[in-house]
């Protein structure tokens, strides 16, 4: 109890299924009102975690804090102020929108619906229909309905985003931010950096049951290579800007300079200006890249 | 509204099926019934030539031989139903934990805010109650035929004898609740709880024509439902408390064990 302000703690938490070791000695903690993205490759463990807190299965070592209880004594109570898509999201398929979200009330003590309509309204899901009927991405939204319309302290979200088209996307981002702004946390699984990038505080990075990092997303952010093109008025040497800071690497054809740069292009900017420069253009980090490099670090690390 | 409780749900999601399971038992009881007025006559000729273990095997007294009751027990009482009603429960009690874990949706069940104890509570109630509404169904159509069929029984013996018929089901029920809980896997389960219904049918028979087995056979929780033979002697307090306590072993255990499992 010395984190009050945790909403999620883990330490050390280990699981093993037989002889898998589907989670190894993690820990990370979720403040209230930020976004942790949760992030590793297929079977790194992030599914597992996320059930080790919703007591669906036990840890086989270590302490997990949710809101502050231990999730098996915290129990119905708990989950109340829970709200979970899980990875796998399986709902009564017989059942319309409409049927799935007042039966889920009910098991709530809730009466009010509407909070649930309006959500369902506003991703355009429709709720007439049997839930097996409907797209996987329709069905997601439904997963999504359910999670956020009570409000609750903390989000856990298993790869929510899959199957989504952009503008859900889109909604879904500003309804995390929404949590948060009243001071939920959240903690939002994927396995590509890009679904969390946008709305996560900081990243976790799990690998084979294990966390190699948790950092600020600007931190990562800022170990990015980023691809800038500069065209110039006439050819120019290499040579310029061979070991100008923070590149990685340049590649010039006539005119067209093509480096990767790692954090601020501040020098980079400041060596091309000794020439004519006719255009500037930068693309987004590509943070993939380092996510891919932390994964075979990790891998690098074990052998 | 039908979904206020898991419990309700329990038994909505059942609704078809508790509809095609009643018809069912309807029309094999006005079956068997009808051809009674026929073959009365006959019956108790047809019966003593049949040999001595057979009878015993259905669990027909002598003192029944070619009376209603003993026609109804030998007929309908004696394997027909039990097994009718013992499979509604089987598959119901195998669907409903186990089942609901292989489909993935007992993950989006236990992620709301219900505590396991209470999930499995009402849905043992659940089964319970639809299986309760198909049995009355059974015993209008049946209290019916006998009148219909003329077959001479009274209403306190043909209830005693259903009663008994629904808490054997029950049983073995939350005996295909108890192996899902413990395995998780519903046809496992559905499999364990028939090897014991057939094993407890098997012993409550054979014990007839076994001598040895004799003395085992009050171990069979078929001997509970009808050594005494309700259909001429009414209820019999012990052999109920037994099945009973017998039901809520099985519940116990298996709130133990689904509380203590991996769920997901
Ligand atoms: N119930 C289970 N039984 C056995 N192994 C499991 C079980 N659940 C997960 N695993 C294993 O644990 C590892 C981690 O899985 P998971 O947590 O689902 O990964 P992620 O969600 O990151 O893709 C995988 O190797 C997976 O096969
Ligand atoms: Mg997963």
């Amino acid at each position: 109890m010395q984190d009050v302000s945790a909403a999620v703690l883990c330490e050390g938490l280990t699981k093993h299924f037989g002889a898998v070791r589907a989670v190894d000695d993690l820990s990370f903690t979720v403040e209230l009102g930020e976004v942790v993205g949760f992030l590793g490759p297929n079977g790194a463990g992030k599914t597992t975690t996320i059930r080790v807190l919703l007591d669906l299965i036990r840890p086989t070592r270590g302490r997990v804090e949710v809101l502050g209880c231990d999730p098996r004594r915290g129990s119905a109570e708990l989950r109340r102020r829970i709200g979970y898509v899980a990875g796998d999201l399986a709902m009564y398929n017989r059942l319309t929108g409409h049927e799935l979200l007042s039966f889920l009330g009910a098991l709530r003590g809730n009466a009010n619906l509407q909070p649930a309509r309006d959500l369902a309204a506003r991703l355009d899901v429709p709720l007439d229909r049997p839930v097996g009927t409907l797209s996987r991405g329709n069905r997601q939204k439904i997963g999504l309905v359910q999670a956020f319309a009570h409000q609750p302290d903390l989000l856990v979200l298993d790869e929510p985003t899959s199957g989504l088209d952009p503008v859900s996307q889109r909604t879904f981002r500003v309804l995390v931010r929404e949590a948060t702004a009243r001071g939920a946390a959240v903690l939002l699984s994927s396995h590509v950096l890009s679904e969390v990038q946008r709305v996560a505080d900081r990243v976790a990075i799990v690998r084979a049951g294990r966390l190699v990092t948790i950092e600020p997303m600007r931190d990562l952010e800022a170990k990015a290579l980023r691809v800038i093109e500069i065209r110039f008025g006439g050819p120019v040497d290499v040579a310029a800007f061979a070991n100008v800071p923070g590149v990685r690497s340049v590649d010039i054809e006539g005119d067209l300079l093509r480096a990767s740069v790692a954090g601020p292009v501040d020098a980079l900017v400041k060596a091309a200006a000794r020439f004519t420069v006719d255009s500037i253009s930068g693309h987004e980090a590509d943070l993939e890249d380092v996510f891919l490099a932390y994964y075979s670090e990790a891998t690098g690390a074990a052998a | 509204m039908l979904l206020r409780s898991v419990f309700a749900k329990t038994i909505y999601d059942r609704r078809h099926g508790l509809l095609w399971w009643s018809v069912g038992i309807g029309a094999l009881t006005v079956a068997t019934l009808s051809v009674w007025p026929s073959v009365h006559d006959e019956y108790q000729k047809l019966v003593q030539n049949y040999p001595e273990t057979l009878l015993a095997f259905f669990g027909i007294e002598k003192g029944g031989l070619g009376t209603a009751a003993g026609y109804l027990q030998a007929e309908l009482f004696g394997l027909m139903l039990p097994l009718t009603l013992i499979a509604y429960m089987i598959a119901a009690g195998s669907a409903a934990t186990a089942g609901e874990r292989e489909a993935g949706t007992l993950e989006f069940l236990l992620s709301q805010p219900v505590s396991r104890t209470r999930v499995l509570v009402q849905k043992c109630l659940g089964l319970c109650a639809s299986l309760a509404l198909i049995t009355a169904a059974f015993t209008v159509v049946l209290i019916a035929s006998t009148r219909l069929f003329d077959l001479s029984i009274a209403i306190s013996q043909l209830l005693a004898a259903t009663f008994s018929a629904y808490v054997l089901a029950v049983l073995f029920g939350m005996v295909a609740m108890l192996a899902g809980s413990l395995t998780g896997h519903r046809a496992l389960a559905a499999g364990i709880a028939s090897a014991a219904a057939v094993a407890a049918y098997l012993l409550s028979s054979l014990a007839a024509l076994v001598t040895g087995l004799q003395r085992f056979r009050p171990l069979s929780p078929f001997w509970w439902y009808s050594g005494h033979d309700p259909l001429r002697h009414g209820l019999e307090p012990l052999h109920i408390a037994l099945l009973l306590v017998a039901v809520l072993i099985c519940v116990v255990a298996a709130i133990v064990a689904f509380e203590r499992r991996d769920l997901a």
